[in-house]
């Protein structure tokens, strides 16, 4: 075995000695914190702005596209941060889960209209206000969701931290856009691919540009 | 090319692990200082204990990881002084983070994650002419040459150390990282997958290829001898 000099073992105690480090009962104190946070400022977003729209929406219709959406962003946090390890999936399955989830979700939706709810008349078509009105609002929604994953998961990545940036954008993105589905009863497809998808695709994007900075581990 | 007197697979894995030098390397073993699954329990419920605020665990921890860190930072370095810098931060880094370690994960491939991207980084920080120049520290390699080992055997393993060393830095460095950590370092390729951020099917792939290579360059063919 190459032994490290025995210096260093005593100038490392020394030093984790002048900066104490959470233990993992007062990181998940914290984590309780931080994700009640992020989950009352987006519902309370959401309440704010008047809560559950049905519109012309059919209970089924409204809780099938939510519930599978939901269902669909469960899923792909239990497969990027479920499993028992430091490091995490391989790259490829967090790139892809990145990649998959907008076109997944914009698919349920078309699937749910489809079985459920044929349209039987053109919707009126909207301004492109609307549209951006959406999306902005989605974002919003995302925002306690990417901030929460931003404090907790900071310098945390030693692998793949753009593809772990990715892939939480889009899952803070997926959960913006569950609500917002809740919240907008607009059921036109080009606005759901503009107002509640691309924010999807923006955060995974965003999540990808910003994730080294954000998530990896520097010296 | 290298007299082909020693076995193929005992020359591949000549790796700076123990002082008594080649001799010590057993060909039973899947690499020489690898990892046993025991050792492996081990070293996570340290670091469960750790993560839990038992500070005094952290020895066990250090005792356990530090010297293999050690040996990979000094191949990934070459230098003492940065294998060193680089050893230090890859524990600091685990004792930040310690909150966050998940109960039941392995702490081996994380600490080899955390310690391979820091090398990178002080590679990307323009620490180039250490890393490639060395500081003229101890070497790693030095080490494969015996103090207990016959003369002849002493020049021959420093010769094919020599030999190795250099085929190794000509690999491409996915396959070079990918044969450290699985042939050298002992980690499972499983480990190895998890620390490069890829599938266990592209690792023995990578450790393969530069199996090979290195196979080819040591001068071990089928026809030429070895146990190829």
């Amino acid at each position: 075995m190459n032994q490290p000099p025995d210096e260093l073992r005593a100038r490392l105690e020394a030093a984790i000695a002048k900066r104490p480090s959470a233990t993992r009962a007062s990181y998940a104190k914290r984590r309780a914190l931080v994700v009640l946070a992020a989950a009352a400022l987006a519902l309370g977003l959401v309440a704010l702005t008047g809560g559950v729209h049905h519109g012309g929406r059919t209970p089924l219709l409204l809780w099938g596209v939510v519930g599978g959406w939901a269902l669909v962003v469960a899923g792909a946090a239990s497969v990027a941060l479920g499993r028992r390890s430091m490091i995490g999936p391989p790259t490829a399955v967090l790139a892809g889960l990145a990649a998959g989830l907008a076109p997944v979700l914009l698919g349920w939706f078309v699937l749910v209209h489809e079985v459920i709810a044929p349209p039987a008349l053109p919707e009126p078509s909207l301004s492109l206000a609307a549209h951006v009105g959406c999306l902005v609002m989605t974002v919003a929604l995302s925002f306690g969701p990417v901030v929460a994953f931003a404090i907790l998961r900071r310098g945390s990545d030693a692998t793949h931290p753009r593809a772990t940036g990715a892939v939480l954008g889009g899952l803070a993105g997926g959960i913006g856009s569950v609500l917002i589905d809740v919240h907008c009863p607009v059921g036109e497809l080009g606005h759901v691919a503009l107002g509640h998808v691309v924010p999807v695709a923006l955060l995974v994007a965003v999540g990808a540009l910003f994730g080294r900075r954000l998530f990896g581990v520097r010296g | 090319m290298l007299a082909q007197t020693l076995p193929e697979n005992e020359a591949l894995r000549m790796a700076p692990y123990g002082r008594s030098g080649v001799v010590t390397v057993d060909p039973r073993n899947r690499s020489a200082g690898a990892l046993g699954d025991a050792e492996r329990a081990r070293l996570s419920a340290a670091m469960e204990r750790y993560s839990a605020g038992d500070d005094r665990a952290f020895g066990e921890l250090y005792e356990g990881l530090a010297p293999r860190l050690y040996g990979f930072l000094l191949r990934q370095t070459r230098s003492a002084a940065r294998a060193d810098d680089v050893l230090q931060q890859t524990f600091l880094k685990m004792h930040a983070a310690r909150g966050r370690f998940v109960p039941g994960a392995d702490v081996v491939p994380w600490a080899f994650a955390i310690a391979r991207r820091l090398v990178i980084d002080a590679s990307r920080r323009g620490r180039r002419e250490v890393l490639e120049g060395g500081d003229g520290g101890p070497s790693p390699w030095d080490e494969v040459a015996s103090v207990d080992a016959a003369a002849d055997d002493l020049v021959q393993a420093q010769s094919v150390a020599d030999a190795l060393r250099r085929e190794l830095a000509t690999l491409p460095e996915a396959q070079r990282v990918a044969f450290e950590l699985v042939k050298q370092e002992g980690l499972s390729v499983a480990e190895a997958a998890e620390v490069l951020g890829t599938t266990v099917a592209a690792v023995k792939l990578r450790a393969h290829r530069a199996y090979v290579t290195l196979r080819h360059a040591l001068g071990y063919t089928k026809r030429e001898g070895g146990d190829a």
